[in-house]
């Protein structure tokens, strides 16, 4: 194992672990201020899409709002099952299989 | 009588065949992202015992898959830590309102806890528990069958199908975006969720395609969480 994987999977490993239990242990005896817990309430959801939402239209920095950006496929398709409430694991079927079209029809 | 009390009791001490036949249908999908994290992991350099070494130490799915597509963009230790910490500031929150079922447990029993905290665990555990069925018996029992899924679907993952896999080819480098459209199709569910989304997803491309680095994710962590606070409040 080398020491930059080590320190990368022991810094995320600790992270990790201070959110699973900084509230679960504190939140016996405490609350915290209601609006900071408003506001953290939709990090989850700010998180994800902006892995996702910049991931499919800009993969490379710049944007790809163009036909031949495989992941724009991918991204419609998963959209459509998640919109459409689908299993999570249905909607990643979906977009998975719409980005490898995609880039199937493109090499031709 | 003194029969049926036996039964009760003794069904009453465990909990493990409850949580075990309810943590089986979930470990479907854990199954099929361990081997596609696995994957793409030996893609993005790791070897097999540091791939596994990552889900035995961190166990936690949405922020290992963010952490190899990083790796295979050259982000830095910091810059991957850092977005760890925030895919998984969702913990603070699941582990706040399962809380409540902890109180006067020891801290010991608390710290473990905390370490087997996943979004499946913690979905089964909390619907069990508001159905008068507390029992952190029920909660350690599901957490460890997904812990040795992960673990192990991981480990099948980069050894077996390892590098061979033309993961582009597949199309599975879409797999974890993919992944993140399904989980936020199940967490967007007021119009204030809405609104986050709307604000991190252009606030997040415009950083993308202005700033250098991974900051845009915080950007638009930032824009989300401040926008759906926003939304909330007015619309209380």
């Amino acid at each position: 194992m080398r020491y930059e994987t080590v320190k990368l999977i022991l810094g995320m490993a600790a992270v990790t672990y201070l959110t699973r239990s900084l509230f679960l242990v504190g939140f016996s005896r405490w609350r915290l201020p209601p609006a900071l817990e408003t506001g953290l309430k939709y990090v989850p959801i700010g998180v994800l899409t902006s892995i996702v939402v910049p991931g499919i239209l800009a993969p490379y920095g710049r944007l790809a709002i163009e036909p031949d950006n495989p992941y724009l496929w991918g991204g419609i398709a998963a959209g459509a099952g998640a919109l459409r409430g689908w299993n999570p694991v249905v909607t990643m079927i979906l977009g998975v299989t719409a980005a490898a079209l995609a880039r199937l029809i493109m090499v031709k | 009588m003194e029969i049926e009390e036996r039964v009760r009791v003794k069904r009453d001490a465990f909990d493990l065949c409850p949580a075990v036949r309810d943590a089986v249908p979930l470990s479907v999908p854990v199954v099929f992202f361990g081997v596609v994290f696995g994957v793409l992991a030996r893609r993005a350099g790791l070897s097999i015992a540091e791939t596994t070494g990552m889900s035995l130490v961190v166990f936690a799915g949405v922020s290992q898959f963010a952490a190899v597509t990083m790796l295979g963009a050259g982000a830095s230790v910091t810059q991957i830590v850092l977005a760890t910490f925030m895919i998984n500031s969702r913990h603070l929150f699941m582990g706040a309102s399962i809380a409540p079922y902890f109180r006067g447990s020891g801290l010991a029993l608390l710290l473990s806890a905390a370490g087997l905290l996943t979004d499946e665990s913690y979905a089964l555990s909390i619907n069990r528990f508001a159905r008068n069925h507390v029992k952190a018996g029920y909660y350690f029992s599901c957490s460890v069958v997904f812990y040795l899924v992960w673990v192990g679907s991981t480990l099948a993952g980069a050894a077996w199908v390892g590098k061979s896999l033309d993961v582009t080819r597949w199309g599975l480098d879409f797999a974890f975006l993919a992944a993140f459209i399904g989980i936020l199709g199940s967490q967007v569910r007021s119009r204030a969720g809405v609104a986050a989304l709307v604000a991190a997803a252009s606030v997040g491309v415009a950083a993308r395609v202005l700033l250098a680095g991974q900051w845009y994710i915080a950007a638009g962590v930032l824009g989300g969480s401040i926008t759906g606070w926003w939304v909330e409040n007015r619309a209380l």
